[in-house]
């Protein structure tokens, strides 16, 4: 069945309403620009839908299970390459459209975002879950990793960006 | 700054406004009527579309293949139509496989490794597939040739006097046709590379990173 014609259960809906903010993070680790953004928002939106019906409440969380699928989305490059935004779909100037940081760390911060984007896929994967405050477990169960694998590469990642942030710009 | 100061900030990032079930519903419609454009709905339709053509073909030679009234004397022989028969049955399994597989690689509810270690072995999948294919065409095209040659090759390789003259002129056919097989197959593999190549590579990269 189409996309366009499938029913959308009430569940999915409220799924993605509720999770909107989650997604949007998600791409906003991977995607400066804001049309690449959009386009792995409906990309992410459209695996989630057809990845639905599989999905079983007793085997995963329901963050562990949309985690999982962004990450391979982003992760794995399966995405559009060339743009054709949504007529009528989500505002491109909506939430988490990458808002430049303000306040008296604004500097820093913008530094530190710098820093985030020199990162490759995986290592902004261990980025962004440690971000979303996921459990070691979690990132472990997202991942495909063992905790300790998880635990030794996220310090591999944070000296990483240590290494970056004092590199002279 | 550090990543603990950031993730402070990370969650409480500005929102915007609350959106109803209903306008959310209407945003995923929009959203979800697009066609999709990713290299993997390319290779899809491609798929789709070559197992169409196929099946016309199939439909447009169905006679000649089951032997009933071709015109021409060839296509009654057995081997013929063995031939013309397996190179159809190789080219509907090649093109059924493949459209497995592009949809197993839409799958996307494994953890990251399993769906980076799954998508790599399905597009090295692909690629020996469409290898086995073109080998196998090729191998069946020479066949039908030699086979349909077959009395004319013979009597000239048994001419009077010139056995050893002919049999190296036939020999060196032979060579040519597998020299070109071989350049073909190089041909396809170059093509296949820059096709899906660097894909390949990213996935075994980003797969050997999180390993």
């Amino acid at each position: 069945m189409s996309p366009a014609t499938a029913p959308l259960s009430a569940d999915f809906t409220a799924l993605i309403g509720d999770n909107q903010p989650l997604l949007q993070r998600v791409c906003r680790m991977y995607c400066a620009d804001a049309d690449d953004r959009q386009d792995l928002y409906q990309e992410i939106v459209l695996q989630l839908w057809r990845a639905w019906p599989q999905y079983r409440p007793g085997a995963a969380k329901v963050s562990t299970w949309l985690y999982r699928v962004a990450l391979n989305v982003a992760v794995s490059d399966l995405r559009r390459r060339t743009r054709h935004p949504a007529p009528g779909a989500l505002d491109p100037e909506a939430p988490y459209a990458a808002p430049p940081p303000e306040g008296p760390d604004a500097d820093d911060l913008a530094q530190l975002y710098r820093a985030i984007e020199q990162l490759s896929s995986v290592e902004k994967a261990f980025v962004l879950l440690y971000l979303e405050d996921r459990s070691y477990e979690e990132m472990a169960d997202i991942l495909g990793l063992t905790q300790n694998n998880v635990r030794v590469k996220m310090h591999r990642v944070q000296d990483k960006l240590r290494q970056l942030l004092t590199q002279p710009a | 700054m550090e990543l603990d100061d950031l993730r402070r900030q990370w969650q409480t990032q500005p929102v915007g406004p609350a959106t109803s079930p209903e306008s959310t519903e209407q945003t995923l419609r929009a959203m979800l009527a697009q066609t999709p454009d990713t290299p993997l709905s390319h290779l899809k339709r491609n798929a789709r579309r070559n197992l169409s053509v196929a099946v016309l073909i199939l439909v447009i030679n169905l006679r000649a293949v089951l032997g009933q009234g071709s015109a021409h004397g060839v296509m009654n022989e057995p081997l013929m139509r063995g031939l013309l028969l397996t190179g159809f049955l190789l080219l509907f399994a090649s093109l059924i496989w493949q459209l497995w597989l592009f949809r197993q690689m839409e799958r996307t509810g494994d953890n990251l490794r399993q769906q980076l270690s799954r998508l790599t072995g399905q597009v090295k999948q692909v690629l020996q597939l469409r290898q086995v294919y073109g080998v196998g065409w090729y191998g069946l095209m020479l066949l039908a040739a030699l086979y349909l040659k077959r009395h004319a090759l013979l009597s000239y390789l048994q001419a009077d006097g010139q056995q050893l003259n002919h049999a190296l002129i036939v020999g060196a056919g032979l060579l040519a046709a597998v020299g070109m097989g071989a350049w073909l197959y190089r041909a396809g593999q170059k093509q296949r590379q820059r096709r899906y190549g660097q894909y390949l590579d990213q996935l075994e990269a980003t797969l050997r990173e999180l390993e």
